[in-house]
């Protein structure tokens, strides 16, 4: 199975606070990953590190095998942020269309026409093209990020929370799409606080808090016993700031 | 009518390129809630135009053109310090420097040559000043904005909707964005002045986002509001004597009017 990403004793803090403590990871192809933990356990700022957004204090992340400031080949990750689109409002006048067209400017590969029109039927964005992305809803908002997202055929799809605020129908269909995308060979890396998605979509988790608390199949997690630690530690140490 | 003409002509024009240059980059501005940006940004083009002028007594725009770059980027390198070292978020760190840069500007006009027309000049804008060499250096300013825009116009776009993107900096295209405003703003002010060069910036933008479909769109309504804005400010300075800044300025409030009248008439369409 090869490696995607490689993290080996990840360090990282904000000012003062250490976020991450110690973390060691791989993400082999085919993975269909959650990386789950509470608020401030440092999932979205592990992804951000991954994505070299935020420069970790000790510690390695290996790209494709490269180290990541060598890795040039962006286009195999596909990505999608936490509260995508906050800073679209109704006066943004980019349309869909333009919008799906942003990741080829970004890194001067041409989207596969064929493809991209498979995943805006896949999304339901059909009617949508035109219209402007200011004018979207919540959920149809999401669902453009992710065919942006996919719009190149990235190898690995990262997703940072990305059905937060969408209606339970909504998600169903969201993780059943994701579920057949993954089916079709497409590695997928989700951060959450869901976690019954766990038994429906994915077939590996990670529990994240500050610490890697457990990293491995979903059947063995089911019969991890440190959920409930993994839980307390963190109230303990959220406490002992207060 | 030939002497009016001989005489507004380098002031259309240079006004023309004007217009379609910040076609291109005061879109941003408005959608990233900056649009107070360039006129702070004007306090630093006082200060820079005043030194250029009173203290190092250079009179020819083609050589205050740099000096004022290197004044401005400097004062950029000293908003990035602040932010950095002193943790300030970047509206606080510009203001506190334009406002720096405006008292020095200020002490200058002071102690220099508080009645030199051109301070004056600088203030107010004035449309039959506008040279042959203000002509070219708008044409030259339009022609980088393309340049780049055709180069970073994406990154500045999808600083809007994403915060970062895998693999792409932002760092260039923003220090390429805010050089272009810079250079906009400085072959603005022989036009509108440093009071009012900013609204510019602002209002034809604003509008045209409203209205327009596309991006591509909103950059075209853009260009074509401020060309209105430039023919009809000339005519009401003209026709009634007072400074074209104060009559372009005026017509662009009016502008506000427009998506008004346009909603009506697209619901009937629909």
């Amino acid at each position: 199975m090869r490696t995607l990403v490689e993290i080996e004793n990840l360090y990282f803090s904000y000012e003062h606070h250490l976020v991450l403590k110690g973390i060691s990871l791989r993400i082999e192809k085919g993975d269909f990953l959650a990386i789950i933990g509470p608020n401030g356990g440092g999932k979205s700022t592990l992804v951000k590190c991954m994505l070299g957004f935020l420069s970790p204090e000790k510690g390695s992340i290996r790209l494709w095998g490269k180290p990541l400031k060598e890795f040039k080949e962006w286009e195999k990750i596909g990505y999608v942020p936490q509260r995508a689109g906050e800073g679209v409002d109704a006066l943004f006048p980019l349309t869909v269309k333009e919008f799906l067209q942003l990741p080829e400017k970004w890194y001067g590969k041409k989207a596969d026409f064929e493809v991209l029109s498979e995943l805006v039927g896949t999304f339901g964005m059909e009617t949508l093209l035109n219209r402007r992305l200011g004018e979207l809803s919540y959920g149809q908002l999401q669902r453009a990020y992710i065919v942006r997202a996919l719009s190149l055929q990235p190898e690995l799809l990262i997703l940072d929370e990305p059905s937060v605020g969408l209606d339970f129908f909504s998600q169903d269909v969201f993780y059943k799409t994701l579920t057949k995308l993954h089916k079709k060979g497409l590695t997928i890396v989700l951060v959450t606080h869901e976690t019954w998605l766990i038994t429906k979509a994915v077939n590996k988790v990670a529990c994240l808090n500050q610490r890697l608390f457990f990293h491995g199949n979903h059947e063995s997690f089911c019969s991890f016993a440190g959920t409930e630690n993994f839980y307390t530690d963190y109230h303990r140490i959220e406490h002992s700031h207060w | 009518m030939m002497e009016y003409i001989e005489l507004l002509k380098w002031g259309f024009l240079a006004g023309i390129c004007f217009s379609w240059a910040i076609a291109f980059t005061s879109p941003f501005l408005v959608l990233q809630r900056n649009a107070l940006f360039p006129h702070a940004i004007t306090h630093t083009l006082f200060f820079a135009l005043l030194f250029s002028a009173l203290v190092l007594k250079v009179s020819s725009a083609f050589f205050i053109y740099p000096i004022t770059l290197i004044i401005v980027l400097i004062s950029m390198g000293a908003i990035v310090l602040i932010q950095r070292v002193f943790k300030f978020y970047e509206d606080t760190a510009t203001s506190l420097v334009t406002h720096f840069a405006l008292a020095l500007a200020l002490i200058i006009a002071t102690k220099y040559s508080f009645y030199d027309a051109r301070l004056f000049s600088y203030l107010f804008g004035s449309f039959v000043a506008v040279s042959k060499e203000d002509f070219w250096l708008s044409l030259f300013t339009l022609v980088i904005t393309l340049i780049f825009y055709r180069k970073f116009g994406t990154f500045w776009i999808s600083q809007i909707t994403d915060k970062a993107v895998p693999g792409i900096t932002f760092v260039l295209s923003n220090l390429v964005y805010f050089i272009i405003l810079s250079l906009q703003i400085f072959t603005g002010i022989k036009l509108m002045g440093i009071l009012l060069v900013s609204m510019f910036f602002v209002s034809s933008s604003s509008v045209a986002l409203k209205i327009a479909s596309s991006f591509k769109k909103a950059i075209v309504f853009t260009g074509i509001l401020n060309m209105l804005a430039l023919f009809i400010g000339a005519g009401f300075s003209i026709f009634w004597d007072f400074p074209f800044s104060a009559g372009a300025a005026i017509v662009m409030f009016f502008y506000l009017l427009i998506p008004l009248v346009l909603k009506p008439i697209n619901r009937r369409k629909k």
